[in-house]
């Protein structure tokens, strides 16, 4: 597949029906694989190229790839010729694999980019053995994961933090004993429920690689549960414009004291869940407190509970829609007013005035 | 709302207009702004310090003074572009943006960025070169998100959807599918979105691939679908869709879980009536 043109056997003789007297780009292999070969490893290849055409071959020029780049390409090939045209590929930092795909542009008329793709898996001289770590543990509780090194020069490195970002989890240095070489210890605390990503980074005391970097996720995991997470609000539908959003808890002990919209246009009312457990609290959209023209609005809705992980959680709002039609979101108004009924100073036209890419 | 720029063509703030005209007195004031937030393939296309020239998979649009441009793309090196640049970059990238907003539209008003287009391909086992594991894609979205509700509380996110996720993106089918967005903290979207293509409004999938609306709305969480229609590869036009001014077709999607569609630069002299006739047709959106 990755060959523009027919790939032939080396001495093969190609023709190409209807052709005149025109080059004729052919290889024997258009794909190379390496191997495994070592980070820092310099690995060449040389790919056969033959002219297969009656016409004096030009290679104009070989695009080179991320890693890896031709040396010397040939500029002439003569008609029936052979020619080889090495590649060579830098591994330094590149992760565990290499694909790459270099472009051979020729006067060829049937084929003028020939595409030549090399691979190769990377062995790193050092890495941590997985690029994320992942602490997850109940609210109350902490949780701490190891990642040790790995490659050839793991019981040589000495690793020092260099930086935490964002701020959070505690990073201790493990140790190398015996069997292992050394790693980090990841510890996160549960002070609040969240989950939080970012990133380790470390210095090694070797030149290459003089840092390394391993992703975290700390997640403290709480009793309440939301639904939906993120209540959203479609406003074009007046006597509907709001959301419903079922609040349970893991805790049997579980009481809602308070569920209150914190910014305009946003209003609430809660009750227990007449159909089981939890509560269902609504979510709606004052239009008397809507500026003219707006079509939308953020806010947060804060419930207060006796939950000891989360006795305040801040929930996100969204309304998105015409907003100035609704005059107040209450059922008895909403009557009086068809639910799509524009009133005469809305704009009616939307623009996508897309820019970019 | 309404698409109203691209972020991450340049690697410094240059999208005030977007606040000009959504301020009181600019000409699209009161609209929602909804931004396509494609820093990673922005930022990847010219990345000459490090080699990386990578162009979207469909185009060669790789960025200028780049050696090795049209010859690699997103689908190959794009997980190694996020992991050599995403400190150096893509989240200082990222901050310029959301400091830019903050201070030309204020942290009050609501603003959706739509995270990262085909950000799917870099998990993709299609990614040959090191694909992102799970673990670190949802990593990186975590960060990038964060980093621009840091500056700005009152964004809010969409998730990408890449309609040739295996099975929808949910886990399963067959079973060594791990899916998609089980990885994914979902509480940090309130919406997901289509980007690019053309995605089909009289059917029930999205495109030509085997995913359907209802699917990904499902998979997803119920998050509300924001359709961003019209346009094909490299963002080019493809100009007024009409099946998405039938009201009909708009009230399937709407039963899949479509809460908003973008068109991409509709016939301006009748777009306003084409809206007017088809908005008392549509049936109200039930979230839940």
């Amino acid at each position: 597949m990755f060959c523009a043109v027919t790939c032939k056997t080396k001495g093969e003789t190609a023709s190409v029906p209807g052709s005149a007297e025109v080059p004729r780009l052919v290889c024997v292999s258009a794909e190379h694989d390496f191997g495994t070969v070592r980070e820092s490893d310099r690995p060449a290849y040389a790919f056969s190229l033959r002219n297969a055409g009656l016409a004096p071959l030009q290679i104009n020029k070989v695009d080179p790839s991320h890693s890896c780049a031709a040396n010397h390409p040939p500029q002439r090939i003569a008609p029936g010729e052979d020619a080889t045209l090495e590649v060579a590929c830098d591994t330094e930092g590149r992760g565990s694999r290499l694909v790459e795909k270099l472009t051979v542009h020729s006067n060829d008329p049937q084929a003028p980019a020939l595409v030549l793709a090399v691979t190769a898996r990377i062995e790193p001289w050092l890495a941590f053995e997985s690029r994320t770590v992942e602490a997850k543990a109940p609210f109350g509780r902490d949780d701490s994961q190891d990642v040790r090194l790995t490659g050839s020069l793991a019981f040589t490195a000495h690793l020092a933090v260099d930086a935490v970002e964002p701020p959070g989890p505690d990073v201790k240095i493990i140790p190398a004993d015996d069997q292992k070489p050394e790693g980090l210890r990841i510890m996160c605390t549960s002070l609040r429920v969240a989950r939080v990503a970012g990133q380790v980074r470390v210095t090694t005391g070797l030149e290459k690689p003089s840092h390394l970097t391993v992703l975290y996720t700390c997640e403290v995991i709480g009793n309440l549960t939301l639904e939906p997470t993120n209540p959203f609000i479609d406003l074009r539908a007046a006597g509907l414009a709001e959301v419903a959003v079922h609040v349970s808890s893991s805790r049997p002990d579980f009481r809602l004291e308070q569920a209150r919209a914190v910014d305009r246009p946003f209003e609430s009312t809660f009750e227990r869940d007449p159909n089981g457990h939890g509560y269902s609290v609504r979510v709606r959209v004052r239009g008397d407190q809507v500026p003219e023209g707006v079509r939308g609005a953020t806010g947060t809705l804060r419930l207060v509970s006796n939950d000891p992980a989360e006795p305040q959680k801040d929930v996100p709002l969204m309304a998105l829609g015409p907003l100035a039609r609704i005059e107040h979101a209450l059922p008895q108004e909403e009557s009086t007013r068809g639910p799509w009924e524009r009133p005469s100073h809305s704009p009616t036209r939307e623009v996508d005035d897309r820019r970019g890419q | 709302m309404f698409t109203s720029g691209w972020i991450g063509s340049s690697m410094t703030f240059n999208l005030g207009n977007v606040c000009t005209e959504t301020n009181t007195g600019g000409t699209f004031y009161g609209k929602v702004p909804a931004l396509v937030s494609y820093v990673i393939g922005f930022t990847a296309r010219d990345d000459v310090a490090d080699n990386f020239c990578l162009g979207d998979c469909n185009a060669s649009n790789a960025g200028t003074g780049c050696t090795a441009a049209g010859t690699s793309d997103l689908c190959t090196l794009g997980a190694a572009y996020i992991r050599k640049a995403f400190t150096t970059r893509i989240l200082p990238t990222y901050a310029a943006f959301a400091q830019g907003f903050a201070s030309a539209c204020g942290t009050t008003r609501p603003m959706i960025w739509e995270m990262e287009p085909d950000y799917f391909q870099y998990y993709d086992a299609g990614q040959s070169g090191d694909p992102l594991t799970g673990a670190e894609a949802a990593n990186y979205m975590s960060q990038m998100i964060a980093t621009v509700k840091q500056y700005l509380p009152n964004a809010v996110f969409s998730m990408d959807i890449s309609p040739w996720e295996p099975n929808n993106g949910c886990a399963g089918n067959p079973a060594s599918n791990l899916g998609w967005y089980p990885f994914f903290n979902m509480s940090e979207f309130t919406f997901i979105s289509t980007s690019g293509g053309v995605h089909l409004a009289n059917s029930q999938n999205i495109n030509a691939g085997a995913d359907t609306w209802a699917g990904v709305y499902a998979c997803s969480g119920n998050k509300p679908i924001l359709a961003d229609t019209g346009y094909g590869a490299a963002g080019a036009s493809s100009g007024e869709d009409p099946n998405w001014d039938d009201a009909g077709n708009v009230n399937q999607r709407i039963a899949n879980g479509v809460i908003s569609i973008t068109q991409y630069n509709p016939t301006a002299s009748t777009w306003g009536a084409t809206i007017a006739a088809a908005r008392p047709l549509l049936d109200p959106v039930s979230c839940h």
